[in-house]
């Protein structure tokens, strides 16, 4: 790039690509530039295919106008054959190509070639004048690379295209500080076309981070206390001790789900020991827990004073029953029905006791007649059954 | 002189085939185009340079229509000719 092919590194190349000797290229040359010469001296213009026109001039210090074939020109341009002329607004001045003309006057000249030594005629002068003639590539069009920024004033427009760009180079230096104090600050500049769009969007992740790691956190405490609530409702509805101390369930209206078996089961033997009791029988059990005449009570008056020596009470609880207490005092839960008959004063509806009901408890060979446990405890489930009958 | 015949006088110039000069000026014009494109000066002694210029956008103004016009840079290459090509020009 930038250099000066002399005539030797000429035929190289003539040579290399012809797929000829050096010597051939060279008389090729030779050849050519003796008939241009020749034919150009004869007032004639030549046209070469892909090379160009050459024909004569008027002008004096230019006699030989070249005129470029079409297929070399657009070979030449071909870096920048995609761009093409665009109308500008009135907006945009002329001014704003001043900078990007400075470059071009500035430009440095290109490296003088060792070969030059090697040319054999003496033509230093044509030689000499091309490094003045030589530009070089404006530095300032890998500048809009660099800059990051667009311009909203400027319509969008290709790269190399950097007039407009201009006027916003001159702001940039000024705007890349009040641009941080924009974002930080108050907006004080009114420049806002220069605006660091990298910088906000990093603050706005900043300020997103913080959410970012609040969010789960928050996600957490939200699950602790839905398992937490999960936890009593579980515990509300299982019935457990803990949640008993909580939660009291009034234990007395709940009968015993022993009894409600049993009487179930002894159900149908309830009318069979109505008929097998007796009057006296009943007068009998009666009779005990009364005061009896005389006679009865001459007979009683020695149990009375032993009943009253025997006679225990009890109290019904939140969590002692009937049945509690017949298991208590006659290690059964069926014989319940003694207690309860010898406290009909007292109590109607055996499943309805209040808590603090205070009974008594009679001996159990007061209603357990039979000879055998297992005719008691079936005629205390019927009892129980019979019982029940009046309240369900 | 059109391209045909500047090829068959150049052929007779260096006796050779006209095919092969044709093929040889070819390759000429190409070595031409590859070096100019990469904005290098062809200097050929007695006859002139093959030079490439850049040039930066510019604004054209259209003055009938006021219409401004935006023009991209491009390269373009030029034959500078030498001093005796001028003198043989001149004097001829």
């Amino acid at each position: 790039m930038n250099k000066i092919i002399t005539l030797p590194s000429l035929v190289a190349l003539l040579a290399e690509k012809a797929g000829i000797t050096h010597a051939e290229a060279e008389q090729f040359i030779n050849a050519f530039t003796t008939l241009t010469g020749d034919v150009l001296a004869s007032a004639e213009q030549i046209k070469i295919k892909g090379i160009g026109t050459f024909h004569l001039s008027d002008i004096g210090s230019s006699p030989i106008v070249f005129m470029p074939d079409t297929d070399l020109a657009a070979k030449v341009n071909e870096p920048f054959s995609f761009f093409e002329a665009v109308e500008l607004n009135d907006g945009v001045t002329e001014e704003m190509l001043a900078p990007a003309n400075q470059p071009a006057a500035e430009l440095p000249e290109p490296e003088p070639q060792p070969e030059h030594e090697h040319e054999p005629e003496t033509e230093p002068e044509p030689a000499i004048e091309i490094p003045e003639q030589e530009p070089v590539p404006s530095p300032e069009i890998p500048e809009p690379e660099t800059e990051p920024d667009p311009q909203p004033e400027i319509e969008p427009e290709p790269q190399p295209q950097a007039e407009p760009e201009i006027p916003e180079q001159e702001a940039e230096p000024e705007a890349d500080t009040p641009v941080h104090e924009e974002i930080n600050n108050a907006p004080e500049e009114t420049v806002n076309n220069v605006v660091d769009n990298e910088e906000v969007t990093a603050q706005e992740d900043d300020d997103n981070t913080p959410y970012n790691s609040f969010f789960p956190t928050y996600w957490v405490i939200w699950a602790a206390v839905v398992g937490i609530l999960i936890g009593f409702a579980i515990g509300f509805f299982t019935h457990d001790p803990v949640m008993d101390a909580f939660f009291p369930i009034e234990t007395e209206i709940i009968s015993d789900e022993t009894e409600a078996e049993e009487n179930t089961v002894a159900a149908l033997d309830s009318i069979i020991e109505e008929i097998t009791t007796t009057p006296a029988q009943q007068a009998d059990t009666v009779a005990e827990t009364k005061p009896a005449p005389q006679p009865e009570v001459q007979s009683q008056a020695q149990p009375e004073p032993a009943a009253a020596e025997t006679e225990v009470y009890d109290t019904i609880t939140k969590s002692c029953f009937l049945t509690t207490l017949a298991y208590k005092h006659y290690g059964k839960k069926d014989y319940w029905v003694y207690i309860y008959m010898d406290n009909t004063d007292k109590i109607r509806n055996p499943d309805m006791v209040r808590p603090g009901t205070r009974v008594r408890i009679p001996p159990k060979s007061k209603y357990a007649t039979a000879p055998t446990e297992e005719e008691n405890l079936r005629a205390a489930r019927n009892k129980a059954a019979e019982i029940y009958r009046k309240y369900k | 002189m059109d391209n045909k015949t500047f090829t068959s006088r150049l052929a007779r110039a260096l006796d050779i085939d006209p095919k092969d000069a044709a093929e040889r000026l070819e390759a000429f014009a190409a070595v031409i185009a590859e070096r100019t494109a990469d904005l290098d000066t062809i200097a050929i002694p007695g006859f002139g340079n093959f030079t490439s210029t850049k040039h930066e956008e510019s604004i054209s103004t259209d003055l009938a229509t006021g219409r401004r016009m935006l023009l991209p840079p491009q390269i373009t290459v030029d034959f500078v000719p030498g001093s005796m090509l001028k003198k043989k020009v001149r004097h001829e």
